[in-house]
């Protein structure tokens, strides 16, 4: 209960206009049907989370075109030393592995079980 | 030159108390730390055990002791002295003055201080070390990554002087060791076992991976056969670790990472999991050989979404 609060005034702030911030999570689901066959749903981008890591031009450009859309992001990307998993950064040694899938993706579960 | 040897001996004596200051943990990685019986240890004024998983390895393939010496699950082995030196069972088993030396030196293996927890190393160092870094971004001198840090840490010499292939982190890659022979461990302690005893297979196993752009894996089983026997994956004591019928093992990348499936030895003793393209190294709609068994892939079952991630989920 008390990780589900954290978590609602964590959305709040990060949602809220007084902290001026620009860029809130980001829901990449452009190939949700690729992830749905994995068991997986879209992934939830905290991109705030890594502002307060890193500085925009640590990331933009050269890893990812900062637009919407621009960047088609795939597993084999990953796990290629590209996009999430560029040097540094989730194929690293620097952040955590990408095979804790659910740590971005949103876990489905089967509704009938064969 | 007798001065030379002193000046030499002192340089390696003060690197190596250097080193030991400057990493917290003696081990290696897929060592295992055998404390369970921590206060016994303590009245008998002994450390905590630290068993040296590659120097075994160096000597001996898994089958050896797996699963007819000891269980392939840390923490289900019972290993007492008493058992050890009367009965001559687990470590007893070959420490007995006749396959290797008797348990007389008790400092040979009660050699880590105590403090860690028990079980393979990485997951000692896990709680010890790695934990405080959680919620961070790990750096070059602290990296996240608990196989980069046994890697860049302390590290036999014997190990290191050994020349064995290194992985993408650091960490012996055995497979590439036995494939260019630089190690030939021995597969049984039995003077009499003819080479046609030894049970190996050679077929390939390819598991299409379910999402669309993620390389397919190629399963090896010859290498996997080198080091173990069938029925240490298939005929497992607890319980088989994968059915022996493709298509019945219902496998999940999400379950791997939590220490089922492949993780049973990977990521604990053989190469961790992290290294994705060790694994999933078959682009996907490339031919394969004709003998290969094409891993039956069930129907795609419907879903529905459920624990969406929060956005305290989230660790770096």
């Amino acid at each position: 209960m008390i990780r589900v609060s954290i978590a609602g005034i964590l959305c709040w702030l990060i949602a809220s206009p007084a902290f001026g911030i620009d860029v809130i999570d980001m829901v990449l689901d452009s190939k949700v049907a690729s992830m749905n066959k994995a068991g997986l749903g879209p992934v939830t981008y905290p991109h705030k989370l890594h502002e307060q890591i890193y500085k925009c031009e640590d990331c933009h450009p050269s890893i990812f075109i900062d637009k919407r859309g621009a960047n088609d992001i795939d597993m084999q990307k990953n796990i290629s030393d590209q996009a999430c998993g560029a040097p540094g950064c989730h194929n690293s040694a620097y952040a955590f592995p990408l095979y804790f899938c659910d740590k971005c993706h949103t876990v489905l579960e089967p509704t009938d079980e064969k | 030159m007798i001065h030379i040897a002193t000046i030499i001996k002192n340089t390696v004596l003060v690197l190596a108390v250097a080193l030991s200051i400057a990493t917290p943990l003696h081990a290696e990685y897929g060592d295992i730390i055998l404390n369970s019986k921590a206060s016994s240890m303590r009245d008998a004024e002994v450390d905590d055990v630290l068993f040296p998983h590659w120097f075994h390895r160096i000597r001996y393939r898994c089958s050896v002791c797996h699963e007819q010496i000891f269980k392939l699950k840390a923490g289900s082995n019972d290993i007492s002295m008493a058992s050890m030196t009367e009965n001559e069972v687990a470590c007893g088993k070959c420490h007995n003055g006749l396959v290797a030396w008797e348990p007389l030196e008790c400092d040979r293996c009660h050699s880590l201080e105590p403090g860690w927890e028990p079980g393979p190393i990485q997951h000692a160092l896990q709680k010890e070390t790695i934990d405080p870094l959680i919620g961070k971004v790990g750096t070059r001198t602290k990296p996240y990554s608990k196989f980069m840090e046994i890697a860049s840490g302390w590290h036999p010499l014997a190990l290191t002087a050994s020349g064995l292939p290194l992985d993408k982190y650091g960490l012996v890659n055995w497979a590439q060791a036995v494939r260019s022979k630089i190690v030939d461990p021995l597969w049984t302690l039995d003077q009499n076992a003819k080479p046609e005893d030894y049970q190996s297979r050679n077929t390939k196993i390819l598991f299409k991976a379910k999402g669309d752009f993620m390389p397919d894996v190629l399963f090896p089983h010859d290498i996997h056969s080198f080091w173990l026997q069938c029925k240490i994956c298939h005929e497992t004591k607890d319980g088989a670790i994968f059915l022996e019928k493709a298509g019945a093992n219902r496998m999940s990348m999400r379950e791997i990472g939590q220490g089922r499936w492949c993780a049973r030895c990977h990521d604990k003793v053989a190469f961790p999991i992290s290294d994705c393209q060790r694994c999933h190294n078959h682009p996907k709609d490339s031919p394969v050989d004709k003998d290969t068994i094409i891993r039956i892939i069930e129907e795609a079952p419907s879903h529905v979404p459920v624990n969406r991630v929060v956005v305290d989920d989230y660790q770096f």
